[in-house]
């Protein structure tokens, strides 16, 4: 605006200009509690409280710092050239994989909301439909906007952008030294993390009208053996479905539903089957190498996150072809995104090319599946993995000489099993692969060239192609009607916990132990949640009467309920339903009050995660994002190699001090959580954490009693004793489950046991309520 | 002098090499320290030959050596009236300035450990090696580099030789 001139009271002037640069609307009438859009320094108190109580404990997988020519640097009971000590490195580091896969999660984000933006526009409404009124719980703490369109979105991106990169700064040679305030940072980022995922998958959900928290969602195939082989197959790999969408949209147009096998792997084959249940699901990452081996896919598409990176080598042996369609990993093919359809279908099903990147989803869609009809013929030739006796021929190269052996993750004695397949006896060769998680890394040390993988993959071939199960498709968020059932049953602990199971496949002992750890907790009315490889780990899994646990178990977020939320991205929906809790049960208002609602989650809502299969740096932001809103994460043992855990002693009654918020005063509560990131050797003895880790202070009695019980149980029939910590948890007789009451009360008495108030728990003082 | 390198090609860590040992020295090993500590994982319970001579080893040093198992393992070594640790929980006490030791015992000057999870023990021998001078013996069939000491790579018959030769001489 120009103003010639002005002559007021206040002001007198010539030739004003006044710009306004954007004018925000507040919509929302809650009051912000301070801290919407926090810097990395604004919740820096709540991390110093969580880090003065959950210690970091590192475990170096190296001794050595190559991050600059200063360096490099061994730092074991030493410095490096620019001061830096083992356990800031090992902070730094750590930071580092949760700032990547932060990143990876945001960036994922930006395409989404980008590319529906580009398509409905920037006002798309968000709609979640009428029993989801809290559409983004995470954004609206965080971010402090109740957002209303995809407009609303890309502004709690931007700022989430920000905040990755003044993180991504600090780990910068010469920035921050200590490793508490790396930690800070980490959590900081964590919790970016699960908002970048809130926005990705809210983006979708409107985008492509995918469910929005109903229980009912279909149940999808599931398994190797479902595929018609047959047919021409489409594969698609990777976490950002936009692609897999169109490919499902230009089918339908065609209607070639019955002509055409679209199948997934990973979190892109959970958004499928949300989309359209008819997709089918191979596996999790675990059968990436052995699918794409198999030669089955004619045609298949990566996207982004979790793609091996030797598909294209392997494919182009098998003459599939590659459709790259993400830019973070173009896979070197040339650029063929402003190129007419008609050409380039030409030069894939000729060969002329045998991969392409189109940066164009929709055109994805016509081309792989028009390359798909026009090669699947022609390639039969190499669907099929080698018969018994080249087994036997290929074993009979091995020299034992141990090399993949000593490269295998979960050291599966390969060399006996050539041995045995020499013969004639497969047996050996058949059991690997229960154990075996897919790397190919024996493949490429072995140097007589047996290409193992397939080896395992044919001993075990009737299997393979026996293997369908069922899985029900992603639902999304939790209901607000839902909260407000469970509500009051999850705080006073009546129902005993909230599980949920999120992560990769990097299982030291077999993709079958997250399906029977989730069975265990079903059966003890837990409420089991899901998302991401772990939610297809558990589809991999039958029941004693052959069943998967999605037909047996019903997918309400109630007791004994199996909630598949979806994809990594949407298992921002289970931090979600523990906000909602203390929003819609408990009326803690969202706006800015991240350390209300943390505190809140913290010390009442008996939620746990378990990621059993860790690998990626994302599963680490997720989980350390899900350990500052206060929800304990469980590893399998692979988690060590974070190089950062998060432990609490118990044998330090002072670390446990907190308020009373009803008194003021200061009282030292039991050790729950006991840990916020801690890793287990068995998954009996994830099963004994699970259910000790979701002891809340606030607990009732009766929600003790029943806690206690389910902790006592596990642990009995594992270990063949009691727990030495029931002391710990017990506060009045009343919490002291009947069925063991004549054990405990002798132990109480051994331990010097007194009764203690139970207090309303808090850890920030500001939240005492005199 | 024995030389091992690690069973896993991977499993270097930087200018540290693990003392590669036989049985006659780890056996000198457990004897000169003062306070050792065994920690036993319960992958050795999948191997009933090798349960035996642990327990054989366990009984000699039962006065001498705090034992403690895994949870899983727990049942198996019962008998020795052993505490069970989770592998983490016991290093990162281990590690603690501000730890006595379990029931007054102190604090060990040795580890010795076996039965593991390879990535669990190497991660932790790491947390020990570089977080406090607390030596450690690993008495596993992998040589494990992350260790002060530690058996090479053996074949099993080897391995359940070197635990024989413990048994017998300690
Ligand atoms: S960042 Fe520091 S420790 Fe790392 S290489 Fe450079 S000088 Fe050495
Ligand atoms: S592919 Fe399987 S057998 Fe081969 S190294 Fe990896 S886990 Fe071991
Ligand atoms: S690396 Fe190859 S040759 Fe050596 S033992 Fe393994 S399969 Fe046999």
């Amino acid at each position: 605006m120009n103003i010639k001139k002005l002559e007021s009271k206040l002001i007198k002037g010539k030739d004003i200009v006044i710009e306004i640069g954007e004018v925000e609307e507040d919509y929302w009438d809650e009051e912000d509690k301070g801290q919407s859009k926090p810097s990395i320094t604004t919740l820096r108190h709540w991390d110093h409280k969580l880090l003065k109580r959950y210690k970091p404990f590192y475990s170096p997988t190296c001794d050595m710092c190559c991050l600059c020519t200063f360096g490099k640097c061994e730092l074991s009971h030493t410095k490096g050239a620019c001061g830096i000590d083992m356990a800031s490195q090992q902070a730094r580091m750590s930071l580092l994989y949760v700032t990547m896969g932060t990143a990876a999660h945001a960036a994922h984000a930006r395409h989404m909301l980008e590319h529906v933006i580009s398509v409905k526009g920037r006002n798309h409404r968000i709609d979640l439909g009428l029993e989801v009124d809290v559409e983004a719980p995470i954004t609206r703490t965080v971010v402090g906007i109740k957002p209303r369109t995809l407009a609303d979105l890309e502004k709690a991106l931007d700022y989430a952008e920000e905040q990755i990169t003044h993180v991504l700064a600090s780990t910068a040679m010469g920035q921050e030294s200590n490793y508490i305030d790396f930690e800070s940072k980490a959590l900081h980022l964590g919790m970016i993390d699960n908002l970048v995922k809130e926005i990705a998958d809210i983006t979708q959900i409107v985008g492509y009208d995918l469910p929005k928290g109903d229980e009912n969602t279909e149940l999808a195939e599931y398994g190797f053996g479902t595929i018609d082989v047959e047919k021409p197959v489409i594969l698609v790999i990777g976490h950002n479905a936009v692609a897999g969408f169109e490919i499902l949209d230009y089918i339908e147009r065609k209607n070639l539903i019955d002509e055409v096998e679209v199948t997934g792997i990973c979190c892109s084959a959970h958004d499928l089957i949300r989309k359209n249940a008819r997709a089918k699901i191979v596996g999790p990452f675990v059968e990436q190498l052995r699918y794409v081996k198999s030669g089955v896919a004619d045609v298949i598409v990566v996207d982004e996150q979790c793609v091996r990176t030797d598909i294209v080598d392997i494919a182009k042996e098998l003459k599939s072809i590659v459709i790259a369609v993400s830019d973070k990993a173009c896979q070197g093919f040339r650029d063929r995104t402003n190129d007419d359809i008609e050409s380039i279908i030409s030069d894939l099903s000729s060969y002329k090319e045998h991969g392409v990147y189109i940066g164009d989803p929709s055109k994805v869609g016509v081309v792989a599946v028009e390359v798909a009809r026009r090669i699947y013929l022609a390639r039969k030739q190499f669907k099929r993995i080698p018969d018994k006796l080249e087994i036997t021929e290929e074993a009979k190269k091995c020299t034992n000489c141990h090399a993949c052996m000593r490269v295998c993750p979960v050291n599966l004695d390969i060399p006996s099993a050539m041995k045995k397949a020499k013969q004639g006896d497969f047996q050996e060769l058949m059991l690997l692969r229960e154990t075996c998680v897919g790397c190919g890394r024996c493949n490429y040390a072995c140097p007589k060239g047996i290409d193992i993988v397939n080896l395992m993959e044919k001993a075990n071939e009737k299997i393979i192609k026996e293997m369908k199960s069922k899985i029900r498709a992603g639902r999304g968020p939790i209901k607000d009607t839902e909260i407000r059932n469970v509500g009051a049953p999850i705080v006073f602990g009546e129902i005993p916990g909230v599980v949920a199971f999120a992560g990769c496949t990097n299982y030291y002992n077999g993709i079958k132990e997250v399906g029977e750890i989730a069975e265990e907790f079903l059966k003890r009315n837990f409420i089991v949640v899901v998302s991401g490889c772990a939610a297809m780990s558990i589809a991999n899994y039958k029941t004693s009467d052959g069943m998967s646990l999605y037909e047996k178990y019903p997918g309400i977020f109630d007791a004994g309920g199996l909630v598949n939320v979806g994809s990594c991205v949407a298992n921002a929906h289970i931090i979600g339903a523990a906000i909602k809790i203390a929003n819609i049960f408990a009326r803690r208002p969202l706006r800015g009050n991240f350390e209300e609602i943390a505190d809140y989650i913290l010390n009442r809502v008996g939620a746990v995660a378990v990621v059993w299969g860790t690998y990626s740096q994302k599963a680490l932001a997720i989980g350390t994002g899900a350990n500052r809103w206060g929800i304990p994460v469980i590893l399998g043992p692979n988690g060590v190699r974070y190089r950062r855990l998060y432990l609490g002693r118990k044998d330090k009654p002072e670390d446990w001090e907190i308020y009373d918020a009803r008194t003021g005063k200061k009282v030292i509560a039991e050790p729950a959580p006991e840990h916020l990131a801690y890793v287990v050797q068995s998954k009996e003895e994830a099963m004994v954490h699970i259910a000790k880790l979701v002891m809340r202070p606030n607990d009732t009695t009766k929600g003790r009693q029943i806690k206690l019980t389910h902790y006592i149980d596990l642990h009995k029939k594992f270990f063949g004793k009691m727990p030495d910590d029931l002391h710990l948890y017990i506060r009045t007789d009343a919490d002291i489950p009947f069925s063991y009451k004549e054990e405990i009360m002798n132990m109480l008495k051994e331990k010097g046991w007194k009764p203690r108030e139970i207090p309303d728990p808090t850890l920030s003082k500001k939240f005492v309520r005199v | 002098m024995l030389y091992a390198r690690p069973w896993y090609r991977s499993d270097i860590q930087g200018y540290h090499r693990a003392k590669a040992v036989d049985a006659t020295t780890a056996v000198k090993i457990i004897k000169n320290s003062e306070k050792p500590a065994f920690v036993v994982g319960e992958l050795i319970v999948r191997d009933g030959e090798a349960v035996e001579l642990l327990k054989e080893i366990l009984k000699k040093l039962r006065n001498h050596a705090l034992i403690a198992t895994t949870p899983n393992a727990y049942r198996e070594f019962s008998e020795f009236n052993v505490y069970y640790v989770n592998v983490v929980d016991a290093a990162n006490l281990i590690i603690s300035q501000d730890w006595k030791g379990l029931d007054g015992y102190g604090k060990p000057d040795l580890i010795v450990i076996l039965g593991m999870f390879h990535v669990l023990m190497e991660q932790t021998l790491s947390t020990i090696r570089n977080f406090s001078d607390i030596k450690s013996l690993a008495i596993d069939r992998f040589f494990q580099n992350n260790a002060t000491y530690s058996f090479p790579n053996l074949t099993r018959k080897e391995w359940l030789n070197y635990l024989r030769k413990l048994s017998d001489s300690l």
